[in-house]
């Protein structure tokens, strides 16, 4: 049916680039990979296609973008003692990371809000610390109107050629003006389209998780989970290591499957499906960052021999340091055959890692979903089917990162068992933030969780053989 | 008697401060009011501000949703893109026509967010809500719904240039939400819902911070806050922290569209009143006025009670005065009567008749010298003595004096001393003398009895005469020396004692003065001891 000209595009992965700008200047990668490049001829069926853009490595320190940061402190009074303390050092420390052409905002909520270092160039580092280390906690938690005036300070300088970021430290269930997960994701959604996200560090076992995950999640930002105050340095450093790493922003990608082929969902992102086109956008890209997505699709019933055009692709994006707008394309395609041993031997491991890791998110939401509803024998048993299927496709594939997950995925059975259900639930929402945020292909996910592990694993659950959705 | 003017001297107190009272509280609540009545104004032009710089704000909004909607073709892809592009906006709709909803259409592929906006808006495009509207707003002119454009100066031209578009609000959700739509010429209507969370955010910029306390420390604290529908705070900023069940100062509606929202206004109580100062006035100003009063009052009572007493005592006076008088008329009636009697049965030679006449003679005599007393008293008040002077010899005058008491002082077994040294003539008021001699030999007589002895002693000077009479008496105590020349003072007011009219002294002293001289009491070691002196030059007659 989709027989034309466009089969003569060769099988497999194509990443094109289109455009050439700056000849120096490093592109993003586009690459777009069916999960099986051979789909068995005769019969409809469901298969997933990844696509992924790669940064190139920032050279040095002094080609980076620079960034426009705004720093929302929670100083309410659950903050108070060594939280406070570890709060106003990270952030000092950040404060000493970035440069004079880093513009810095500090805000500062509890019941109310303190645009505490309105938005400035990073002149005078001294006078920031200063005001960091005069903020001492009591109150309530205003944690939308903190978001509010941060990105009003932001706006202030808002430039495509900087990275504007929020970093929104809240260790507290948010109880002052809009508190709820979907008026803050509503927010996040409204910011990522002006190129600001935010990145929610919530701290302690009582802050809301769901909204620090929805809010970091719809404004491309990322959400961490930090039990202790202790580790409060190590992941603002992170957070400003890739902040300040940052090659790309306004990346995004539309795909276009031909007719014939329905798009079924979009595992990894936010997307949005029309049709037969989809749109997403990351708002940004990091030094050798990996961000994909898997999506899922219908393949009509094919003939042997036969090929087809998957997807086509086209990207673009904000080359934070030639500073100009640069284009991507790519497409993919697939044949078809009666042998199971060639369908078998066209696999691409590394995307169907992805597939399943993605799949398993989406379990591991369903488990967050039944916790919620205070169902704990299905939230438990969710997650065991979960910790089965991972580990069967680990197995098969080998796979670390797939062993990494599993180990996140043991470690919230053993909490949701020991009825450690607060803890479970924040390490889940960190854990499906982080696996949606496309971590670099070499992230160690153990180490994620190596730390919170408390007890050792109960006796592995019973194995139970689960079909690949 | 008594209780009477003390009663009207607590109302003469009380009285005046109540109405002070009354007053005082009156005007200092009148004040507060009126303060209060000022504070509030102040901070409702404050909200009214704020409320203008929204609505400005939203006005801004209303102008780039106008824009946005002013769209004649309804290509999906373009309209998807401006959704996609715009952070302010939540969806675009169209509704054809036929108020069928066009875009996004609820039988074609959906975006997720398109499926939401159907499900949250399915009552709002089925029921024709903004149809309905249209119609009220172009009958009726206005309608509770849709911001009426508003007629203020500066935006005058704007609402012109979008007169074609309005507001709607429409609840779903967390709250309201606002539309922003218009009719286009084709028949269409165009509408964008803004992101909800986006607007407020962007209110919320614009608003004022709480800064630091320290930072503006003069500042009044308080504390403003935007409620939705009364119960939901959207955005609060201000360092005052009131507590929850606390009215607000203040309450102001927002302009349409807003007009689900409220801004508030707290401030501590204390300042609204005003202030402690006028407390403190109004307590120090009745304090003082109660001490004035008080003092006052004390001072009538004091008049009150001094007159009081010297009346009580001149009722005395009299009161002794007529016993004094009694006393000799008895007896001069008496023996005149024996006397009378006698004059039937005279034998020849008899002294019987002699004596009664002599206790008539004194008797009469005694009631001259206490008739002169009162007169004397009664000029002393009056200040029309005169002194009158003579040539006479003191002695002699002494013992005339002598003579006319000696029937009485014979009966009272006194015995009379005389040491007598004033021989010579000299000019001085005979009847003055006289009288200080009565008035002192009287004393002894009536106060002295029990001591049966009386010494008078005279000498002579140029300048003056002295005289001095002591007694064997009961003697006066040191402390009273002063006191015996005030009138009606007396040693005792037993009435064993009452006899004498207790102004003796008094006019002792005083006739004294009058002529130039003085008197001094003195203790001696059985009795007292009176010494007048009497100028003999005519100095003292020349003062007066």
């Amino acid at each position: 049916m989709m027989m034309n000209m466009k089969s003569l595009m060769t099988a497999g992965v194509a990443a094109v680039l289109l455009h050439v700008g700056t000849v120096q200047a490093e592109q993003v990668t586009l690459d777009v990979s069916p999960a099986y490049k051979v789909l068995k001829s005769g019969k409809k069926q469901t298969t997933w296609l990844r696509v992924g853009v790669t940064g190139f490595e920032m050279k040095t320190d002094k080609e980076r973008a620079p960034v426009n940061i705004a720093i929302v402190l929670d100083k309410s009074g659950s903050m108070s003692g060594e939280k406070i303390a570890k709060a106003r050092q990270a952030a000092m420390g950040a404060i000493d990371r970035l440069g004079p052409n880093d513009i810095v905002t500090v805000v500062t909520y509890d019941t109310t809000v303190n645009v505490l270092v309105p938005a400035t160039k990073l002149t005078d580092k001294e006078y920031v610390k200063k005001a960091i280390a005069g903020v001492s906690s009591g109150g309530g938690t205003a944690l939308f109107a903190g978001v509010s005036k941060g990105a009003a300070e932001i706006r202030k300088f808002l430039d495509k050629e900087r990275v504007n970021r929020i970093i929104l430290l809240s260790d507290g269930l948010a109880n002052e003006g809009p508190s709820t997960p979907s008026e803050l994701g509503s927010l996040g959604a409204s910011l990522k389209k002006e190129g600001i996200s935010v990145s929610t560090l919530g701290l302690g076992l009582n802050y809301n998780e769901d909204l620090m995950a929805k809010l970091a999640g719809r404004s491309g930002g990322n959400h961490q989970f930090i039990e202790r105050a202790t580790e409060l340095a190590d992941i603002f450093n992170r957070e400003f290591d890739e902040v300040t790493s940052i090659v790309a922003q306004e990346v995004k990608v539309k795909i276009t499957v031909p007719e014939g082929i329905r798009p079924v969902r979009v595992l990894g992102n936010e997307a949005e499906i029309s049709g037969q086109s989809i749109q997403l956008a990351f708002n940004q890209l990091y030094s050798k960052q990996n961000r994909h997505v898997v999506l899922e699709v219908e393949v009509p019933e094919t003939e042997n021999g036969q090929k087809m055009q998957l997807a086509k692709v086209s990207a673009n994006y904000r080359n934070m340091q030639s500073g100009e707008t640069d284009k991507l394309s790519g497409a993919t395609s697939v044949k078809f055959s009666s042998d199971d041993k060639q369908v078998e031997a066209s696999l691409t491991q590394t995307v169907m890692e992805d597939v399943v890791a993605f799949v398993a998110n989406e379990q591991n939401r369903l488990a967050t979903d039944y916790l919620d509803a205070g169902d704990i024998m299905k939230c438990a048993s969710t997650l065991e089917i979960n910790s089965a299927f991972l580990k069967e496709n680990a197995d098969k594939y080998n796979s670390v990162k797939l062993r990494g997950i599993l180990l996140g995925n043991g470690y919230q059975l053993d909490a949701v068992k020991n009825r450690d259900l607060n803890r479970a639930r924040k390490d889940m929402r960190f854990f499906q933030n982080t696996i949606t945020d496309n971590a670099p292909a070499d992230a160690d996910f153990s180490k994620l969780s190596k730390q919170k592990v408390q007890t050792p694993s109960q006796q592995p659950a019973q194995q139970q053989k689960k079909q690949i959705p | 008697m008594n209780r009477y003017p003390k009663l009207l001297l607590i109302l003469l107190v009380a009285l005046p401060l109540t109405l002070l009272g009354w007053g005082g509280v009156r005007l200092a609540s009148h004040e507060k009011e009126r303060v209060k009545a000022n504070i509030q104004q102040l901070l409702t032009g404050q909200l009214k501000e704020i409320d203008r710089s929204i609505a400005d704000q939203l006005e801004t909004l209303a102008i780039d949703m106008q824009q946005v909607t002013s769209i004649n073709s309804y290509n999906l892809e373009e309209l998807r893109d401006v959704v996609r592009n715009d952070p302010r906006i939540f969806q675009l709709f169209v509704i054809n026509p036929d108020d069928v909803l066009l875009y996004p259409s609820p039988i074609g592929p959906l975006t997720e967010v398109e499926r939401d906006f159907i499900l949250k808006t399915s009552d709002l495009v089925n029921d024709r809500q903004l149809q309905l509207s249209e119609k009220g707003a172009s009958t009726d002119g206005k309608k509770q719904n849709i911001s009426a454009p508003r007629g203020t100066g500066k935006v005058k031209s704007v609402v012109l240039a979008r007169q074609t578009g309005a507001w709607f609000v429409w609840n779903w959700g967390p709250g309201i939400n606002l539309i922003y739509w218009q009719r286009r010429e084709n028949g269409h209507i165009v509408g964008v819902v803004v992101e909800r969370s986006r607007w407020i955010a962007d209110i919320i910029a614009e608003l004022p911070d709480t800064q630091d306390v320290s930072q503006d420390s003069e500042s009044v604290p308080s504390r403003v806050q935007i409620v939705e529908s009364g119960t939901t705070v959207i955005y609060k900023w201000g360092p005052y922290d009131p507590d929850s069940e606390d009215a607000p100062t203040v309450e102001l509606r927002l302009s349409s569209p807003l007009s689900a929202w409220q801004l508030q206004t707290f401030v501590p109580l204390h300042l609204m009143t005003a202030g402690r100062s006028g407390t403190f006035n109004l307590i120090a100003g009745l304090v003082i006025s109660g001490i004035a009063l008080i003092g006052l009052a004390y001072a009538i009572d004091l008049q009150f009670g001094r007159e009081l007493r010297e009346a009580s005592r001149r009722v005395s006076f009299v009161n002794q005065v007529s016993h004094e008088l009694r006393t000799p008329l008895t007896n001069i009636r008496m023996y005149a009567e024996l006397l009378d009697r006698d004059l039937d049965t005279l034998e020849p030679n008899s002294e019987q008749p002699r004596k009664r006449l002599g206790v008539i003679l004194s008797e009469s005599q005694r009631l001259t010298r206490l008739i002169s007393n009162v007169l004397a008293f009664a000029r002393q008040e009056k200040q029309t003595l005169r002194v009158c002077r003579k040539q006479v010899v003191v002695d002699e005058i002494v013992r005339n004096v002598l003579d006319s008491f000696r029937p009485s002082l014979d009966q009272k077994e006194i015995e009379v001393e005389l040491n007598l040294n004033a021989a010579q003539s000299v000019m001085i008021d005979p009847d003055i003398l006289e009288q200080i001699l009565g008035n002192l030999i009287s004393n002894v007589e009536k106060y002295a009895v029990d001591g049966r002895w009386m010494k008078i002693q005279t000498s002579q000077s140029e300048q003056k005469v002295r005289l001095v009479v002591a007694d064997h008496g009961p003697g006066i105590e040191s402390s009273n020396h002063g006191k015996v020349f005030e009138p009606f003072w007396r040693a005792s007011d037993e009435l064993s004692q009452s006899a004498g009219t207790g102004i003796g002294l008094t006019i002792v002293q005083y006739l004294a003065h009058l002529h130039g001289g003085e008197v001094h009491v003195q203790s001696t070691d059985e009795g007292v001891q009176f010494e007048v002196n009497i100028g003999i030059s005519s100095e003292a007659e020349d003062k007066l």
